[in-house]
């Protein structure tokens, strides 16, 4: 028996899909056979690829074609407006979206330029910056405010990217936009209703200045008149009364006057001086006022200006004393037992000359940390207890706060509860163009040295602290052959008058620093330790009172005039001492 | 007080620095302004107190005697009165006039 067979391995590409098995049982194929045999087997072969190439491409194309439809329903459902136009504008696609929000139908508005939009609100400008922006490639964002189909104006926030193909080229703009009307409805109310805070604010202020200022007239009726009261003959229960009265009254007229000046500053009706001043001269000025009070609580006060500070300013001296007084007035008041101490030195985070930085430390009760920030608020104490205790409005470091602020610095606190406190502020002051940076703590005591240079001229030393009084006394002297020194103060004339040598000596009595009546004892008492013959001293003084007379010469003077001084009577007195000295050397 | 112009006749020899005076005057009346409010009289009781020693030797009794009474208004922190004396002296400054003599 003869068999045949035919085994075909069909693969597809390269895997095996099947075998072709063809077997003859009687016989041997033929040559003849066995080809066609193959070339059935070839045709198979070539549809069985077809079919299976067919089924790929289709699987592929369901693909893509899921791919884009939901590409597509992510466009149409999107929340946002979507529009694409070709390259000259002209729109090619809109997005339902786009149609709820304008109103305007797809089919209405295909192949059109979307400047039927335009309301002419946005500006001409916008529009150019924006073709400018996506011609050259890049993204574009901006608002615009457009009009509906209804005629109705609404905002929406665009973004505008051009679309490139495979060669860079821009092929069309791609815009999605976002209607943002609510939300600008609501940012226009809230800078209305902050308008509106403001204003009310402002009022309020207002109202505060005016009505402070009312309440202010009948109060200095009632003090005063309690003052007069005062002087009248009291019994003790009735003494006690009036005292209680007049600190009252006393009490609520700082709260006043506190309320004043704060409603002033926030109504905007504070404006800084800009003038020339000394600071070391104020901080002279500060702490013969504060020492005092320091001195009542048996407190330290201590003033330190570092040597780099120019002294020379300009700003205005009157605010930054308030500021001052204020810190340290606190300072005082929260310590019961150590030192305070005041520190002046150019700011050291600033690099502008004339920046300040001023310090004032104490060693008293402290402020916890979490009351730190409060403090600085209106009528905010760091608790109600230390209002209780302490006493005062809790307006003083508002007030301070909106000063310094006006003074283009800020104000803070380091504290620690009972390790006391460091109140800090930085203020921005001119320099004055007469100074240079002067070190301020070995500067010298200002003596004007005025009068004729005339060799052999008497030497008369005017103790004098007016400006006004110094001129008119140059002026008296102005064509008479004296040599005319001047000293502001009493401590400067003692300094000066142990430096040289005087023929006579004109004293103001009262005047800051060191009085005429101190000087003049420390004068007497210097002549007699050297042993030097009794300088001729003549008190000018505001004080036509007998008594004062009598002090004057019980202190050493030798003569008195009266102010307003006239020029023959000085004159006379002048040449009558001159000559007594002059006879009797 | 009239708004008419007061004479004051002053020595020539002042000629120069009498302006400067009343300008300073007018210096000091913003000063006391700005002190009221930051109430502080201790200033204005300085002012006050030159004011009366240097107006009359100037020749201007009335400065002299305003500002004794500014003194005296300071010292005892008599706001409202001191408002009026700072009233009277700008009033005084701007009706005053002076012939050299």
């Amino acid at each position: 028996m003869k068999r045949s067979y035919l085994d075909i391995i069909l693969f597809f590409p390269i895997l095996l899909v099947g075998i072709c098995e063809i077997y003859d049982l009687y016989q041997k194929f033929s040559y003849f056979g066995i080809g066609k045999l193959f070339l059935v087997v070839i045709v198979f072969s070539f549809f069985y690829k077809q079919k299976k190439i067919q089924k790929s491409f289709q699987l592929q194309n369901e693909q893509f074609t899921e791919k884009i439809s939901r590409l597509q329903a992510i466009i149409e459902q999107c929340p946002s407006s979507i529009v694409i136009t070709n390259i000259k504008g002209n729109i090619e696609y809109v997005n339902p979206m786009f149609s709820k929000v304008t109103g305007y139908s797809r089919e209405e508005v295909m192949g059109k330029n979307p400047r039927f939009l335009k309301s002419g609100e946005t500006s001409q400008e916008e529009y150019r910056t924006l073709w400018k922006t996506i011609h050259s490639g890049k993204q574009w964002y901006g608002q615009f405010h457009n009009r509906k189909k209804n005629q109705e104006l609404y905002w929406e926030l665009a973004s505008i990217s051009p679309i490139l193909n495979a060669k860079g080229h821009v092929t069309h703009f791609f815009a999605i936009k976002q209607d943002i009307t609510e939300l600008k409805k609501i940012q226009e109310d809230l800078v209305n209703a902050k308008q509106t805070a403001d204003l009310a604010n402002k009022a309020k202020s207002i109202f505060l200045a005016n009505m402070s200022h009312e309440i202010r007239t009948p109060m200095n009726s009632i003090i005063g008149m309690a003052d007069l009261l005062w002087e009248t003959p009291l019994n003790q229960d009735q003494k006690q009364y009036v005292q209680i009265f007049r600190n009252a009254g006393e009490n609520l007229l700082n709260l006043i006057n506190d309320i004043l000046d704060l409603s002033k500053i926030e109504a905007g009706h504070c404006h800084l001086e800009t003038i020339e001043f000394d600071l070391a001269q104020m901080i002279e000025q500060i702490s013969q006022v504060m020492a005092l009070k320091a001195q009542k609580k048996g407190l330290e006060l201590l003033f330190h200006i570092a040597n780099d500070t120019p002294v020379k300013l300009l700003g205005d001296p009157l605010r930054l004393r308030q500021i001052l007084i204020n810190l340290i007035g606190n300072a005082i008041k929260f310590t019961e037992k150590g030192k305070i101490l005041v520190r002046i030195c150019p700011n050291p985070q600033s690099t502008m000359p004339g920046n300040l930085l001023f310090s004032v430390s104490d060693t008293g009760i402290g402020i916890s940390k979490d009351k730190q920030n409060r403090i600085f608020e209106n009528f905010m104490q760091a608790d109600s207890f230390v209002g209780r205790r302490y006493g005062g409005t809790g307006l003083g470091l508002s007030i301070s706060k909106k000063i310094v602020e006006l003074m283009k610095g800020r104000i803070w606190v380091e504290s620690e509860e009972n390790h006391g406190s460091v109140f800090s502020f930085t203020a921005q002051f001119g320099i004055s163009e007469m100074a240079s940076i002067q070190a301020a703590s070995q500067k010298l005591p200002v003596i004007a040295n005025i009068g004729l240079s005339e060799e052999g001229g008497r030497k008369i030393l005017l103790v004098e602290d007016s400006p006004d009084n110094q001129v008119l006394m140059r002026a008296y002297f102005k064509n008479l052959p004296y040599i005319l020194d001047i000293a502001e103060n009493g401590q400067v004339a003692l300094e000066r008058f142990r430096n040289s040598s005087y023929d006579l000596i004109l004293m103001d009595i009262q005047m800051p620093v060191m009085d005429g009546h101190t000087a003049t004892k420390e004068i007497r008492k210097y002549e007699a330790e050297k042993n030097l013959p009794q300088t001729p001293v003549i008190a000018l003084t505001a004080y036509a009172l007998r008594e004062e007379m009598e002090k004057c010469m019980e202190y050493g003077c030798n003569a008195h005039l009266s102010k307003p001084i006239k020029k023959a009577e000085l004159i006379a007195t002048i040449e009558k001492y001159l000559k007594k000295t002059k006879e009797s050397s | 007080m009239s708004a008419d112009k007061i004479i004051v006749h002053i020595d020539v020899d002042l000629e120069e620095i009498v302006p400067g005076f009343l300008q300073n005057k007018k210096k000091d009346i913003i000063t006391m302004q700005n002190a009221i409010l930051s109430q502080d009289f201790e200033t204005i009781e300085v002012l006050g107190h030159r004011m009366k020693g240097a107006g009359g030797g100037y020749g201007f009794d009335e400065i002299s005697r305003i500002g004794a009474d500014i003194e005296k208004a300071a010292s005892q922190k008599k706001q409202e009165k001191i408002q009026l004396l700072l009233q009277e002296l700008e009033q005084y400054l701007s009706c005053v006039e002076v012939i050299y003599e």
